[in-house]
């Protein structure tokens, strides 16, 4: 099997070699922290999530299984650092103050989206509502859709990120996607041929 | 997909934490040793001090249920330990299974197949104790052979270990404990692995996962 440069530096690192932790941050920090900011949707938040789930990662990096991707790994790390959170803060409710660049969605960020105005316009209205529908589902069900929609991530790897069955991650992801459709149907920004 | 700017300035946050971490814990080999003495001691306490009846009884009987006993004992213990396709554990399915059927496939092994009949009486409670504190060990040996190295599937994970730790004690009860009584081995041996998966499961997710 052919192993990616991050699964390679990532061995290096597990057998105790430090200096290769530059190659795995360099390769791995990007996904992992867009992967933090779908989760937690606020940037402050998302680069606490990012830093404990590094920190954590560093911590067992003794226990990281050769052959295994390292991808899959960390975001299960960050997961399982992000549920510890929600938990945390049911426990403890505080007002957490959004402010504007902290709430910071996919339709705000930079890049081009769309050639026209209006189709740039619609698009972020559509990826707004698809945020504000999102935040509304619970964790498990976001979570899938994240992993399979936004990362891309098969079935079986999102199912293991998951710790659940493949079937209970479809039908959490399916959930998710009929919310969404809904939401969009419901403001009347469904695609046609969608009903 | 619009891809979010990654912070560069994260970098020196994460290397400052990262330098001020102790070192990490030992690697497989030594994080293995305290659970292979404490599998050690379940086998040296129950060939040890094998029961007394052990070769009176129907032969076929008591091998077959010895076997089955043993079998259930080795396969929660390969579950538990097989890494998945991502170095993330066995597939959440098995997991789930062996825990909730580890006590129930005990119990049909144990109840279902009479051994014979042992005139002393034995007490119950004390085959309980016994197998709690064997099962602790196991349990134990396999929450420090795995501390944080369960991200996903944490509960199930931790439920099993419980359960494997009962279903070795109770191995190794069967080999000592010359009881044939469907009610001493109902409370002394079949029950400690309940509390033991149940327990697990509330406990231990907190030193398993990273």
């Amino acid at each position: 099997m052919d192993r990616s440069p991050l699964d390679t530096a990532m061995e290096r690192y597990a057998r105790g070699e430090d200096r290769a932790f530059e190659e795995v941050y360099r390769l791995l920090a990007p996904r992992l922290h867009a992967f933090c900011f779908r989760l937690t949707r606020r940037r402050s938040e998302a680069d606490d999530l990012f830093q404990e789930a590094c920190l954590k990662l560093h911590r067992s990096r003794s226990t990281y299984t050769p052959n295994a991707a390292v991808l899959y790994w960390a975001f299960a790390i960050a997961r399982s650092v992000h549920l510890d959170r929600l938990r945390y803060r049911k426990r403890r409710p505080e007002g957490v103050a959004e402010t504007e660049a902290d709430v910071r969605t996919y339709t705000q960020t930079e890049g081009p989206i769309a050639a026209s105005p209006e189709a740039q316009a619609r698009a972020r209205q559509v990826m707004t509502l698809i945020d504000q529908t999102l935040a509304g589902l619970p964790e498990s069900q976001r979570t899938a859709y994240v992993l399979i929609r936004e990362e891309g991530t098969s079935i079986a790897d999102a199912a293991e990120v998951l710790g659940a069955t493949p079937t209970a991650v479809k039908l959490r992801a399916h959930r998710a996607y009929e919310a969404i459709r809904e939401a969009l149907r419901a403001a009347g920004l469904a695609p046609e041929g969608v009903s | 997909m619009n891809e979010i700017p990654f912070p560069e300035a994260l970098r020196a946050q994460v290397l400052e934490r990262l330098g001020k971490d102790p070192p990490p814990p030992p690697r497989s080999g030594a994080r293995f040793g305290p659970l292979a003495v404490a599998l050690g001691l379940q086998l040296a306490f129950g060939l040890g001090s094998l029961r007394g009846n052990f070769w009176l009884l129907d032969r076929r009987a008591i091998l077959g249920v010895s076997l089955s006993l043993g079998l259930l004992a080795f396969a929660t213990l390969s579950v538990v330990l097989t890494p998945g396709r991502l170095g993330l554990g066995a597939t959440v399915g098995w997991l789930r299974l062996l825990g909730v059927l580890a006590a129930p496939l005990y119990a049909l092994c144990t109840l279902l197949w009479p051994l014979g009949t042992f005139d002393k009486e034995v007490a119950a409670w004390g085959c309980m104790i016994g197998s709690g504190v064997l099962g602790v060990t196991v349990v134990a040996g396999l929450t420090f052979a795995l501390r944080r190295a369960v991200p996903s599937a944490i509960v199930a994970r931790a439920a099993l270990i419980g359960a494997t730790g009962g279903a070795w004690a109770g191995f190794a009860m069967h080999l000592h404990c010359p009881a044939c009584d469907r009610s001493h081995i109902l409370f002394g041996h079949v029950v400690p692995i309940v509390p033991l998966t149940l327990g697990s499961a509330i406990v231990l997710p907190r030193w398993l996962r990273p």
